[in-house]
């Protein structure tokens, strides 16, 4: 084993969620604000005190209806600051919380639910209500006791005894508090920095998502070791958009938030997070890679619809500013003629850009769960967002290595942040060792002891160290194949490159030793692809008459060549399908994090796959099963072409805007 | 006109117009403004218009454009809402969110819907009280099942055996 270490964190000792609540709420009272909500177009606000005071209250009302020390609290919604007080409320009593995604289906909210014995849930509204009451009306949920909701809206003529009203419980609260007054102080003092503080479910690529079990140490240690490397102030904004159920948004904005005392913005309602970012205008985000590829997307369409001159502009000043990022990134000073061009650049193309995306006053931005396309990375250090990748697990509180600020390179992950250790198996397998290492998975000792051995943590994940310290990460231990040639070849890596071009959404790539060349699965953008087809006059009517049609075919084989152009030859992909269909979490296609789940994808599309390597087969006929949010399913039969791809793309008339953004300019 | 400009106008009837206080930024102008938008934006919660709020009207899909129309008529605080065919052109999804709204006016905000429409499917699932005309005179009345039983609506609507 070859070791590495980040140095040592500062953290204190004694410090839980809870009780940091209860001393900013104490030091900053009703002076500083905790929370803002968008409601009825206005940003309503929350102060410490009065966020404390909400946890005190609702804490008791559970309490009251006998919500036991140690026991979990499932908590079911959109991000809200219900979402939080609720949380705290469950950890001030000793006991934890469990998030759950909103958009998941029965299954997955029945599966979290039974495996933690949960007996209060808190749901946001009618719609998740409904889940709850159908699984439990099926006899799926009988450890359910209660389920407490907070958008009343639609749920006035539900009789069923379960059901509360979350300002009920706070209200049943505030009478357990005359009767036990310094009851709820006790309890806050009792909480130990040992006790689980989430239970935090893991992305499950490839079986039923585990609950790992993360302590307020746990969670602590890594804030504050990642804080000690990139400080984050008590004024800056942090907006809350993605699902708070995510390792990575307890991470910033509970672990660090409560650390640090600054904000926390809870977007109007899913639609409009993009307005809301940008009135808002956060100083640090984290998201996966499919928000930064979309937030690309989207200037990649509004730009190829600007009028010429525009396009022109941000042309020249996306050189400059892409030649400026290069230098910088390696920590190199400007050129004269950079220094000239840069800021003129900047306020020109760069700046308007980050402005119109909410990224105007971002100082560091994070991107981990998934590799992210080292164009995707490219564009955003040209326009000026610092963009750095992290890597870690649920397991490790969401982060272990990271980035440092001007030694960013697109394909590292970074360095151990403070406090954490690293180590490469035998095997190949990437080791971690911190104080943020969760000790074990929930009702789950098995798990535990595959993951946790002679205290390291065992990834699953294949990577490397270079002789610098960077760690690479591979792919996913037993996701990395060798090509028909012996070459190394991860999936993933060839599915970036795919995804690069703005007309693909999802793809997925398969190939190894038995197989003998590279083919993909790919599924279509369909707002890309719709616009595209609209300005070319191409008629469709549903997203599979479009994803069928030869000219999508001849575009998305354009995109497949050009990704190719950067591969080694035995791993290209020579065929490839276009799916009728866009990947789902709902069809358990993609993880609720959106990661392809490969199993699943291997014995579903078995025939597709067989097409692929089948030289004679130029379409192929399938089932398709659609299942709705409500579980029920509907059948069709839909036949696909398969395309092959030889040589390079076809000459465009005209330079077009991806080759800009992409690997010319 | 912005989605919020549209539901404002539905306001007028109830707001009181001097010329005078019109010019000035603070003063009876001013709050009357702020009451209004504040019942606007409920109206705009309730049908969940946030993400539209202050896009062109013109702009928007057919969908949305009928959810501001009734949005307008709501701001009117009416007693009794007449809705004219508002499922006229809609696709499935539309008609779906629609008569969820319609559902939500009659039961949250406690207004008396009185509905026109011939998508039987619409009328059957939502409606109380079913009325239904024949060219004009008035052949049966009562719950849907018990109108949907009537030989004479079955004679008008769906035809007779041959």
């Amino acid at each position: 084993m070859r070791g590495k270490s980040g140095g040592s964190a500062v953290s204190d000792g004694a410090a839980t969620f809870p009780k940091l609540l209860a001393e900013h709420a104490a030091r900053h009272g009703g002076r500083r604000i905790a929370l803002k909500e968008k409601r009825y177009g206005i940003w309503q606000t929350i102060t410490w005190a009065e966020w404390e005071q909400r946890v005190r209250r609702f804490a008791q009302g559970l309490a009251s209806m006998g919500f036991a020390r140690g026991e979990p609290l499932a908590i079911l919604g959109d991000n809200r600051p219900e979402w939080v007080i609720s949380e705290l409320a469950a950890q001030s009593l000793g006991g934890m919380s469990v998030g759950l995604y909103p958009d998941g289906v029965l299954e997955e909210v029945e599966h979290v639910i039974q495996h933690a014995q949960v007996r209060f849930v808190v749901a946001e509204d009618q719609e998740q209500v409904d889940k709850l009451i159908a699984l439990r009306e099926a006899g799926r949920l009988e450890t359910v006791e209660r389920i407490v909701y907070y958008d009343p809206r639609g749920l006035e003529h539900y009789d069923q005894a379960e059901l509360l009203h979350f300002p009920d419980v706070e209200r049943a609260g505030e009478e357990f508090e005359r009767e036990h007054p310094g009851w709820f102080d006790e309890q806050v003092a009792s909480v130990a920095p040992t006790d689980i503080a989430i239970l935090c479910t893991t992305s499950g690529t490839t079986a039923k998502p585990k609950l790992a079990m993360l302590t307020h140490a746990n969670l602590l240690s890594m804030g504050s070791s990642l804080m000690s490397l990139d400080p984050i102030k008590p004024r800056d904004e942090f907006v809350s958009f993605l699902p708070l159920a995510w390792i990575g948004e307890q991470m910033l904005a509970l672990a660090c938030g409560l650390q640090t005392g600054f904000a926390i913005s809870f977007p109007e309602s899913s639609q409009t997070v993009r307005a809301d970012l940008r009135e808002i205008g956060p100083r640090v985000m984290f998201s996966p890679p499919r928000i930064w590829q979309s937030l690309l997307s989207s200037v990649q369409v509004r730009l190829s619809d600007a009028g010429w001159v525009k396009r022109a502009l941000f042309g020249l000043g996306y050189t400059v500013g892409k030649r400026a990022a290069e230098r910088r990134l390696r920590g190199r000073r400007l050129g004269p003629l950079l220094s000239l061009a840069y800021p003129l650049a900047a306020a020109t193309a760069l700046r308007p850009v980050r402005n119109q995306l909410g990224l105007v006053r971002l100082r560091r931005a994070y991107t981990g769960g998934a590799p992210l396309g080292p164009d995707v990375f490219t564009f955003f250090h040209a326009i000026g967002v610092n963009l750095k990748q992290i890597y870690g697990q649920t397991e490790i509180c969401g982060i272990a290595v990271a980035h440092r600020d001007g030694d960013i390179r697109f394909n590292t992950v970074g360095t151990p942040i403070p406090g954490t250790d690293i180590a490469i198996a035998e095997s190949g397998e990437i080791l971690l060792r911190s104080p943020a290492v969760f000790p074990g998975y929930y009702r789950n000792e098995e798990a535990t002891a595959e993951a946790l051995r002679d205290g390291w943590l065992h990834t699953g994940d294949a990577g490397y160290l270079e002789e610098d310290g960077h760690l690479v990460v591979i792919d996913r231990a037993k996701d990395v194949m060798a090509a028909a040639d012996g070459t190394p070849f991860s999936p993933a890596f060839v599915e970036n490159k795919l995804k690069f071009s703005e007309h693909v959404e999802e793809a997925v790539v398969f190939g190894g030793e038995e197989r003998a060349f590279v083919t993909a699965m790919v599924s279509i953008d369909p707002e890309t692809v719709g616009t595209w087809a609209e300005r070319n006059h191409l008629s469709y009517t549903t997203y599979t008459d479009l994803a069928q049609k030869p000219e999508v075919y001849d575009l998305v084989r354009d995109a497949v060549a050009r990704a190719n152009a950067d591969l080694p030859e035995s791993v290209r992909v020579r065929r490839f399908v276009l799916l009728h269909k866009q990947l789902d979490a709902d069809d358990e296609e993609l993880t609720r994090t959106r990661n392809v789940r490969r199993g699943t994808l291997n014995d579903r599309y078995a025939d597709i796959i067989a097409a692929l390597y089948d030289p004679d087969a130029a379409a192929v006929t399938v089932k398709s099963v659609v299942t709705y949010q409500d579980g029920s399913q509907a059948e069709r039969d839909i036949t696909l072409r398969v395309a092959a791809v030889d040589g390079r793309p076809r000459a465009r008339p005209r330079r077009r805007l991806r080759e800009l953004i992409g690997s010319g300019a | 006109m912005t989605v919020v400009e549209n539901l404002l106008l539905g306001r007028h009837v109830h707001m009181r117009h001097y010329v005078a206080p019109s010019f000035l930024y603070f003063g009876p102008a001013r709050r009357q403004e702020i009451r209004e938008r504040e019942l606007v934006e409920e109206v705009i919660d309730f049908l969940e218009l946030q993400a539209v709020r202050k896009q062109q009207v013109g702009t928007l899909s057919y969908g949305f454009q009928k959810r501001v129309e009734l949005g307008r008529a709501l701001c009117m605080q009416p007693a009794v809402l007449l809705l004219d065919e508002p499922m006229a052109g809609m696709n499935a999804e539309e008609k779906e969110d629609m008569a969820r709204y319609i559902l939500d006016v009659n039961e949250l905000a406690g207004v008396t819907v009185v509905l026109i429409e011939h998508d039987m499917s619409v009328v059957m699932d939502i409606s109380h009280i079913v009325t239904v005309l024949d060219f004009g005179v008035v052949i049966a009345q009562g719950s849907p099942a018990e109108v949907a039983a009537e030989p004479a609506v079955i004679k008008a609507y769906l035809g007779e055996h041959v």
